[in-house]
């Protein structure tokens, strides 16, 4: 028997399941009930669900501004009015944490979606189609590879510098831009991988029988088998958009001070780490602990998108 | 009976007379004997003991001792005396080149003073000693003539190349040829092209002949001296010997190179002071990170180390290092554009800037900064008013009696009031109401221009809330180092004039002249005919310009002097267009067993870490 | 396949060329130039910079700056490094090797340490060793490398001594201890570091793919279908469902190569290594265009074949590949 399709109830057995008496699943309901198996999952979602809302709601319920400047307060230790301590020119830690998290949040989450969205659509062209346009494809693919990304950085916010948006003028556009669009290309590779072997499926040819169109076939019956290593790269994406964002900052070229990142607290920290060890190690747990959490999630995810997992649970085991 | 007495007296003094000369005298043959005894010292002294024997009757012998002492030379073996040879270990950043008129960082100039010395060196007071020369030359000694266009070197004799060859005045001649080449690719090329020959009457002179009058002669071979055997003048940049050194005449050669990786330097048998250097082998491993080299030292794997930053010092303190301080030559400055936002040009011809035009917004401005929390990270930084404050040129009290720039953002924001920047609808920014050249209504915003890393970015961070506190909002727009120092052909938004408030820091010469001129005077304005210069604030000031010319072209020093108070004068309280931050101190720490160091770093690039590597000894 | 290959070694040719005008044009783009770095020194006169610039020939125009470089490049010289003035192929030869080194050392206990992680965490998903191995891999990659970096220096040197010799228990820096004579001993402690730093996050990135390709493939009818034909456990895993799974890993793998070229910079900015990051950093930093170009075109021919390779071990693992 061919390889069933993304597993949706036929018809066949949704009236078993109404003849049993078991209420009729959609695939939301089955991927939602399969992501609640993972204990880990949920608890990561809970806290990274508490990072994004104290960051978003940050001047409203933390006092502190992030860019008061106050030197003769530098470097004081954890203390109840500063829990996070201050930084080398008085700043509050916390504050810049949290007005900070909103940045490195944004950049990973950004520049992961372009990432994936741009690598998935090139991959999986090139994949399904093969030939002249997988060559051209995957050509430019390696063309980018090529680019110092760190070039197209300076560049790119050399550039965006004459515009007077402040958003873009914080530097994070730059940062998003580069990485999103330095990163799409290990997406495409991998995607194109797995339509490559896929495509030779049998349920393709059936597909192409009864006339189902290309991008119907690619996006509606390839592409989420294949769901599983996008899902993994995307959540490590997101890990290495921020990681990447602090090591451009440690650099000197990621998001520009005074404006705060994780990463570049974490950059400027680092000078005085041996000092003033605190001042490293709040930014870097935070970035710690956001980047688990978006593992576990992804990990969880990638379980419950997973097709045969889905049609395993439907035929009762 | 008068008579008898008299005959007397003859008779007896006769007599006395008779028996003195009868009674032989003791002849005194003095025979020399010469005693030679070794002692290592650079002088000579002469010590004579006579002693006397006198024999009856015969001619006395006598036996003079006379003990001369005679120079000799000995090879300094470590293991005497009070001052210990042995190895040391010095982790630094890497240089490019060991040619010093191709190095182009301050890193790669200490390096190099430990091999290859020039005719002077500079010491932490500010006074120029001879090194490779015998004497700096003066006017009194007959070094340099009236004009002073012509200066003569003499050498120290008997120098050597670290392969045995003599060092003489061709040498010297040499030295500028190669770096007057045009096809060199020399880049310490200041002065080097205005001189129109080198003559080498002797082997120990060197007569320089200048084409114009150049203040700053005394400096022309300090960085160091080339050897004729290195190579052709054209060729300069490819030359092996930029790699080697070999021969050299410092007090180290170099003996190995492994790139990126480490250096190996060893003691020079031909460097020209008796008994030094005193240690055998410097090992520098190359090491980029200064939190490395910083473990390295607390470890005992590293024994010196050349930028220790001020929050380190008490640590390295309390670890037991020895930390030497020196004033570095580093002098932050906030200028303001006194032209539009992107004019090349200075105003006029060129529009006043739209805020900063106005001379007593500027004046406001200056009291709005509070310079100690600006330059929080100085260690003790000095706050100099002008660039003219070291050595023979210093007005810095003159300009002190005038009180500008305090720290007085009351002061600061009664003057805002009266230039018609107020803020009128409580955002907490000043707005155009009548002011000098805006439109109504512009709020007063800026942008504070700078180099990014290096901590930077927190300095600008305390200068954006000192204006946010007299109500002028600003924002931080910095670029990389390389691009701001760079050329106006390579955008460097400083040169171009694109930038409202500039904050960054420019190394001093040792002597301020060529400086002066390229921060102050209209013809050293960047633009694309004249790209060189520096005065990126777009002073255009003919009285400025006039003393300038003075001060530049004539040796003596009171005229200069006078010339460069008048021109800090006229800057720090008319024209409001700079305020000088400060200078740090810089700090350098070794470990305990390395002594004999003194941190010099006042008048880069000539006074560098290396500058006295041959005193530097270790004591357990 | 051997046509596929050729022609893949000849689309080759015009790409580099391609990247390289295009990566000439993007380092005349940037802000700043080779002649930033004199920019602070006080002894620089306008006229030895107008000197040098001719010397280098930065007064030309940018068309013929090019083809002067992609005249001498495709003879093999590669020019002058603006900044040391050697030649750029000197400073990279002097380089390679040491960043190769510490590549492959890191390259092989990466690939001992994840297959078997990430296949043994696979098979007994949910386990205890599973769960481990999988918050060991997000911790892994949760750390940024200069960090890491950071950290283990100050544990392994700074904190924790040697017992005997009083000296930090692992070396900070460097290759080898300098004064000494060779020892393979010295070498390998020296490497454990900057190997440790660089090979956490690999570790962890190799050892999800391959447990996540794993999942995938394990439970795939082909591999129930092996089982139920009674053959070996061993032969199941490794014959059939390893060589299905390893696909997305040889992806990153290829991907990975080029870095055994570039070296990474912050390893090697922290421990001192002598190795191409720092070249391409400070390159990078001073504008030194025969360098950077040299360095680029170089990393550009490592990526295009290892890719080519990436897409030869497809076709051998999953016979279902075909390329027309």
């Amino acid at each position: 028997m061919s390889q069933p399709l993304i597993a949706e109830p036929t018809a066949v057995e949704n009236h078993a399941q109404l003849m049993e008496g078991r209420p009729v699943e959609t695939m939301r309901a089955i991927i939602w009930r399969q992501f609640r198996r993972h204990p880990a999952a949920i608890a990561a979602s809970s806290v990274l669900l508490v990072i994004v809302l104290t960051s978003v709601l940050a001047q409203w319920w933390w006092p502190h501004d992030p860019e008061a400047v106050s030197v003769m307060n530098r470097f004081e230790p954890p203390s109840l009015a500063h829990p996070m301590g201050t930084d080398r020119i008085g700043r509050d830690t916390l504050a810049r944490v949290l007005y900070g998290g909103r940045i490195s949040l944004s950049v990973g989450l950004l520049a992961m979606v372009t990432a994936t969205l741009i690598g998935t659509v090139v991959g999986g062209v090139a994949g399904y189609y093969g030939g002249i346009v997988d060559g051209v494809l995957m050509r430019l693919t390696d063309f980018f590879l090529c680019f110092p990304r760190l070039f197209i950085l300076i560049l790119l916010s050399f550039l965006l510098r004459e515009t007077n948006i402040p958003f873009l003028q914080g530097g994070v556009a730059p940062i998003v831009l580069v990485i999103g669009v330095m990163s799409w290309m290990m997406v495409a590779r991998l995607v194109r991988a797995v339509f490559l072997s896929i495509k030779q499926a049998e349920f393709v040819t059936a597909a192409h029988a009864y006339g189902a169109s290309d991008a119907r076939i690619m996006f509606g019956h390839i592409l989420p088998n294949s769901v599983g290593p996008i899902i993994v790269n995307a959540t490590m994406g997101i890990a290495w958009a921020i990681l990447s964002e602090s090591g451009l900052s440690f650099l000197g070229y990621g998001v520009l001070p005074p404006t705060p990142s994780w990463g570049n607290i974490l950059s400027d920290a680092q000078e005085s780490m041996s000092l003033y060890p605190w001042v490293a190690i709040f930014p870097g747990f935070m970035i710690f602990v956001t980047v688990i959490c978006i593992n576990f999630i992804g990990d969880a995810l990638r379980d419950a998108l997973d097709p045969y997992k889905v049609v395993g649970l439907q035929r009762g085991q | 009976m008068k008579r008898l007495i008299l005959v007397a007296n003859v008779l007896v003094v006769a007599s006395m007379l008779l028996s003195a000369c009868a009674t032989p005298t003791p002849e005194v043959i003095e025979k020399v004997i010469t005693k030679e005894v070794e002692k290592i010292v650079t002088q000579v002294v002469k010590e004579t003991v006579k002693e006397t024997v006198i024999v009856e009757g015969t001619p006395k012998v006598v036996e003079k001792e006379v003990t001369k002492i005679v120079e000799k030379v000995v090879t300094p073996t470590p293991a005497e005396g009070p001052k210990g040879g042995g190895e040391i270990v010095m982790a630094d950043m890497e240089t490019n080149t060991m040619n010093p008129y191709i190095a182009s960082e301050a890193i790669a100039r200490g390096v190099i003073a430990l091999v290859n010395r020039g005719l002077v060196g500079i010491a932490p007071d500010g006074k120029w000693f001879p090194a490779m020369a015998a004497e700096v030359p003066t006017i009194e000694n007959g070094g340099i003539t009236d004009d002073g266009k012509t200066i003569t070197w003499k050498l120290r004799p008997g120098l050597k190349w670290s392969d045995g060859t003599p060092l003489t005045s061709d040498d010297v001649k040499f030295t500028w040829e190669a770096v007057s080449h045009p096809e060199s690719t020399a880049t310490q090329t200041q002065g080097f092209y205005l001189i129109e020959d080198v003559e080498t009457p002797d082997e120990l002179t060197a007569v320089v002949h200048y084409k114009e009058f150049y203040v700053a002669w005394v400096t022309q071979f300090a960085l160091g001296l080339l050897p004729k055997s290195a190579g052709e003048p054209a060729g300069m940049g490819e030359w092996e010997w930029n790699r080697t050194s070999n021969p050299t005449n410092g007090p180290f050669i170099l003996t190995e190179w492994v790139a990126s990786d480490h250096m190996i330097f060893e003691r020079n048998p031909y460097w020209w002071e008796e008994g030094k250097p005193y240690l055998d082998k410097i090992y520098y491993p190359i090491i980029a990170e200064l939190e490395t080299q910083r473990q390295m030292l607390l470890a005992g794997e590293n024994d010196a180390h050349h930028w220790l930053s001020k929050d380190y010092i008490q640590m390295m303190l309390d670890a037991g290092m020895t930390v030497k301080y020196s004033s570095s030559p580093y002098w932050k400055r906030i200028q303001f554009k006194l032209s539009e936002f992107g004019d090349d040009r200075p105003s006029p011809p060129a529009k006043p800037h739209v805020i900063l035009g106005d001379p007593k917004v500027r004046e406001a401005l200056t009291y709005a900064f509070n310079r100690e929390e600006i330059c929080y990270d100085y260690l003790e930084p000095i706050f100099p008013l002008s660039m003219f404050f070291k050595g023979d040129f210093n007005c810095e009290d003159e300009l002190k009696a005038l009180k500008p720039h305090e720290y007085n953002p009351e002061r600061s924001m009664a003057l805002l009031e009266e230039t018609g920047w107020k803020d009128e609808d409580g955002d907490g920014v000043r707005e155009c109401h009548g002011c000098m050249y805006a439109e109504e209504g512009t709020p007063m915003r800026m942008a504070i221009g700078g180099f990014s890393g290096w901590g930077q970015e927190d300095n600008q961070a305390v200068m954006v809330e000192n204006l946010k506190a007299v109500g002028v909002d600003s924002y931080i727009q910095n670029v990389e180092a390389t691009v701001l120092y760079g050329t106006y052909g390579e955008g460097s938004p400083a040169r171009r004039g694109e930038f409202d408030i500039l904050y960054w820091d420019y190394e001093l010469g040792a002597d301020p002249h060529s400086k002066a001129e390229d921060f102050y005077a209209t013809w050293r304005i960047p633009n694309a005919e004249n790209p060189g210069g520096f005065n990126c604030t777009r002073i255009s000031d003919p009285q400025i310009d006039e003393w300038m010319k003075i001060a530049g072209s004539t040796p003596d020093v009171a005229t200069r002097h006078e010339a460069y108070c008048n021109i800090a004068k006229k800057i720090t309280t008319e024209i409001y267009s700079e305020l000088s931050l400060g200078m740090g101190m810089s700090s350098n720490a070794s470990s305990q067993r390395l002594k004999g160091w003194e941190a010099n770093e006042t008048y880069m690039p000539f006074s560098v870490y290396g500058w006295d590597a041959e005193n530097w000894y270790i004591e357990e | 396949m051997s046509r596929y290959i050729i022609r893949r070694l000849l689309e080759a040719i015009p790409l580099l060329l391609l990247v390289s005008i295009a990566v000439f044009s993007l380092l005349q783009l940037v802000p700043g130039g080779p002649m930033g770095v004199y920019g602070r020194n006080p002894n620089l006169t306008q006229e030895g910079l107008e000197n040098l610039q001719a010397k280098l020939g930065l007064d030309q125009p940018l068309h013929i700056q090019y083809l002067r470089w992609l005249e001498k490049a495709l003879q093999g010289d590669f020019g002058h490094s603006y900044d040391t003035r050697r030649p750029a192929l000197v400073e990279i030869g002097d380089r390679l090797p040491a960043t190769l080194l510490l590549m492959t050392f890191t390259f092989v206990i990466v690939l001992l340490i994840s297959i078997p992680a990430g296949v043994l965490s696979a098979l007994k998903q949910y386990s205890a060793f599973d769960m481990v191995v999988t918050g060991l891999s997000f911790a892994g990659q949760a750390l940024p490398v200069f960090w890491v970096g950071l950290v283990m220096m100050l544990i392994f040197y700074a904190w924790l001594k040697n017992p005997v010799t009083g000296k930090g228990l692992l070396p900070a820096a460097g290759m080898y201890t300098l004064g000494q004579p060779f020892s393979l001993v010295d070498r390998i402690k020296h490497l454990i570091l900057p190997s440790a730093t660089l090979g956490l996050a690999w570790v962890s990135w190799y050892s999800r793919y391959l447990r996540s390709s794993m999942l995938d493939v394990i439970h795939q009818d082909y591999v129930r279908t092996a089982r139920a034909k009674g053959l070996r456990e061993r032969v199941v895993i490794f014959k059939h469902a390893l060589k299905n799974a390893a696909i997305p890993l040889v992806t990153v793998i290829a991907m990975d190569l080029r870095t055994f070229f570039s070296g990474s910079l912050f390893t090697e900015q922290i421990f001192s290594w002598p190795g191409m990051g720092r070249l391409f950093y400070r390159a990078a930093e001073r504008r030194d265009y025969p360098v950077l170009m040299a360095v680029v075109m170089m990393t550009a021919v490592i990526i295009i074949l290892s890719n080519l390779l990436a897409d030869i071990v497809y076709a051998y693992l999953d016979p279902r590949i075909r390329y027309e």
